[in-house]
C-alpha cells in the first residue's frame, strides 16, 4: 500500500503565493520518510493535507489508489508536535486514550505509560508524559500510515529514543509507513530509510 | 481548606444571599411598606435598621422588595439575552463566512449605540414598565456574551483534540456534544451570571431617568430617585442605604460568577 500526494498546491486564505507549489510525494507501506527543511516551507501543513485535516488544497492524496476514507478511525494519523494541546484539558487521560477504542496493554507497558497516568488530568502530567499516550492513540491495528510531526523535538535525548523506538518497532510488525517531519538532520539520518528535503 | 472548598462557599453564600432577598422580596405584602406618619423621617435604628422615609415606610423594607424586583427583572432579561447570544454565537462559529460576517456586522451595530440610549428608545417604543425595559435589556445585552460564544466555538472546533477525535471517526454530533459543550457552557453560564449586574444597574438607571418603572412600583431605581428629592433636607440615609444594597448585591453576583469561572476554568479547576 502507498500513501501519495500528487501535484498539491495550497495556500491559506488571505494569502497570495502558493504555500505549497506542485508539491508530489509518496510514501510506501514500512518506509520511515524523514521530511526535512527549515520553518515556515509547508511541511506540517503537507502533514496536515497527508493525514486529510485541512481541505481546499489542489491535487489528490490518495491511499492505495483511493481517496483516504472519512468518517471511520483514519488509516492516515497524525501526532502532533505538543501532546498538551492535543488532548482535552477536561478529561481523564485514561478517557482520552479510550477515545481512541480499546488499547493493547503490552504497547502500554513498552511505551512507558503507567497505569496512574490514566487517572490523571492533562495538566498534572509533563510533556513527555503526555506524548506517550498521544503516540499509543495513534497506534492502533487500524493505522497504516503515521505523520509523526516534530514528535520528539520537546523531549530530552532519552525520551525521544525511547519514543521512536517504540514507534519504529510497531511499524515494522504491522508494515506502517511513517512520514517524519523534523528540523533534525541527525535524527532523520537515525531513523529513516529516505529523506526528502523541502527548500 | 484548598482553594476549590473556599471558592465553593462562596459561590454558595452568594447564591443563597441572593435567593434569599428575592424570597423575602416576593413574601412582602403592601402591609409591609404602610404609609404612618407617626414615624416619619426616623434615623437608622434598630428597629428600623435602614430608617425610614417621609411617609415613615420602613427603608429596610422597601430596599428589599425593590432588590427583589429588580433581580427578577435581571433574571428575565439575562434569560433573554442568553439565548439570543446563544443563538448568534453559535451561528456565527458554524454558518460559514457570510453568516458570521453578517452576526459581527449586527454586533457592531448594536455595541455602538450608546446603551442607555437604545434601552430608552426601547422602552418608549414598547411602552414604559418591566415590559419595556426587559425587552430592551433582552435586545442590547446579548452582545458580549454572542461573542464569547463564537470564540469558544471557533477556537474549539479547530482545536487539535476536536480534530484527532475527528481523525478517530467520530461524528459532528459526538464532538459537539462530548467536546464543545463540555467546554463552552462553563464560559456561557459565567457569562450570563456576570451579565446580571448589569441588567440590574442598567434597570436602576433606566427608572432613576424616569423611563424604567413607574412611581408605584417598587424598585430600587424609583427610591433612589424619589430620595434625591430628600437629600438636601439631610436625609442622606434613604439614599445611601438602598444605593449600598444594590452595590452589594451587584458584588454578590460578581463573586458567585468568579468563583464559578474558576471551578469550572479546565486549567485552574484541578488546583
Amino acid at each position: 500500500m502507498k500513501l501519495e500526494a500528487n501535484h498539491i498546491y495550497f495556500k491559506y486564505g488571505g494569502s497570495a503565493e502558493w504555500l505549497l507549489e506542485d508539491i508530489s510525494l509518496d510514501i510506501r507501506a514500512g518506509e520511515v520518510v524523514g521530511l526535512i527543511g527549515t520553518s515556515g516551507r509547508g511541511k506540517s501543513t503537507l502533514g496536515k493535507i497527508l493525514a486529510g485535516q485541512i481541505g481546499g488544497y489542489k491535487g489528490d492524496v490518495l491511499l492505495g489508489g483511493k481517496p483516504v476514507p472519512k468518517g471511520i478511525y483514519s488509516p492516515v494519523q497524525l501526532i502532533y508536535q505538543h501532546p498538551e494541546l492535543a488532548v482535552n484539558p477536561r478529561w481523564k487521560l485514561g478517557k482520552t486514550l479510550a477515545e481512541a477504542g480499546e488499547y493493547d496493554d503490552g504497547l502500554r507497558r513498552e511505551l512507558g505509560v503507567k497505569t496512574h497516568f490514566l487517572d490523571r488530568y492533562p495538566n498534572e502530567l509533563s510533556g513527555g508524559e503526555l506524548q506517550r499516550i498521544c503516540v499509543m492513540r495513534a497506534l492502533r491495528p487500524e493505522t497504516r500510515f503515521l505523520i509523526a510531526d516534530e514528535i520528539s523535538t520537546m523531549l530530552d535525548v532519552i525520551t525521544q529514543s525511547q519514543i521512536w523506538h517504540v514507534v519504529l518497532d510497531y511499524a515494522k510488525q504491522y508494515g506502517i509507513g511513517i512520514l517524519a517531519i523534523t528540523h533534525n538532520e541527525h535524527l532523520a539520518g537515525a531513523i529513516c530509510t529516505r529523506k526528502v528535503f523541502m527548500q | 481548606m484548598n482553594r476549590r472548598q473556599k471558592t465553593l462557599i462562596y459561590a454558595s453564600f452568594s447564591a443563597f444571599l441572593l435567593i434569599a432577598v428575592m424570597a423575602a422580596g416576593s413574601f412582602l405584602t403592601e402591609e409591609a411598606t404602610r404609609v404612618d406618619f407617626a414615624r416619619k423621617n426616623l434615623l437608622p435604628s434598630l428597629g428600623h435598621i435602614y430608617g425610614t422615609d417621609w411617609f415613615g415606610r420602613d427603608m429596610f423594607i422597601r430596599t428589599v422588595k425593590g432588590l427583589s424586583l429588580s433581580i427578577v427583572i435581571g433574571a428575565l432579561s439575562t434569560i433573554g439575552s442568553g439565548l439570543i447570544a446563544l443563538m448568534m454565537g453559535t451561528a456565527a462559529a458554524i454558518g460559514g463566512r457570510r453568516v458570521d460576517a453578517c452576526v459581527n456586522w449586527l454586533i457592531d451595530v448594536v455595541m455602538g449605540v450608546p446603551m442607555l440610549i437604545f434601552l430608552i428608545l426601547v422602552s418608549f417604543i414598547v411602552g414604559k414598565g418591566p415590559q419595556g425595559i426587559i425587552v430592551g435589556m433582552i435586545l442590547t445585552h446579548w452582545t458580549y456574551l454572542a461573542r464569547v460564544v463564537r470564540a469558544e466555538v471557533l477556537q474549539l472546533k479547530s482545536s487539535q483534540y476536536v480534530i484527532a477525535a475527528r481523525s478517530m471517526g467520530k461524528s459532528n454530533a459526538y464532538i459537539a456534544l462530548r467536546h464543545i459543550l463540555p467546554h463552552a457552557y462553563p464560559q456561557f453560564l459565567v457569562g450570563l451570571i456576570l451579565m446580571f449586574p448589569h441588567t440590574i444597574l442598567h434597570e436602576a438607571s433606566l427608572t432613576f431617568l424616569g423611563f424604567g418603572l413607574s412611581p408605584h412600583q417598587p424598585g430600587i431605581g424609583v427610591i433612589l430617585s424619589e430620595s434625591l428629592n430628600y437629600l438636601s433636607a439631610g436625609q442622606w440615609w434613604t439614599a445611601l442605604m438602598p444605593g449600598l444594597s444594590l452595590l452589594v448585591i451587584v458584588r454578590l453576583f460578581d463573586l458567585l460568577g468568579d468563583s464559578i469561572q474558576s471551578l469550572y476554568n479546565p486549567y485552574k479547576s484541578h488546583e
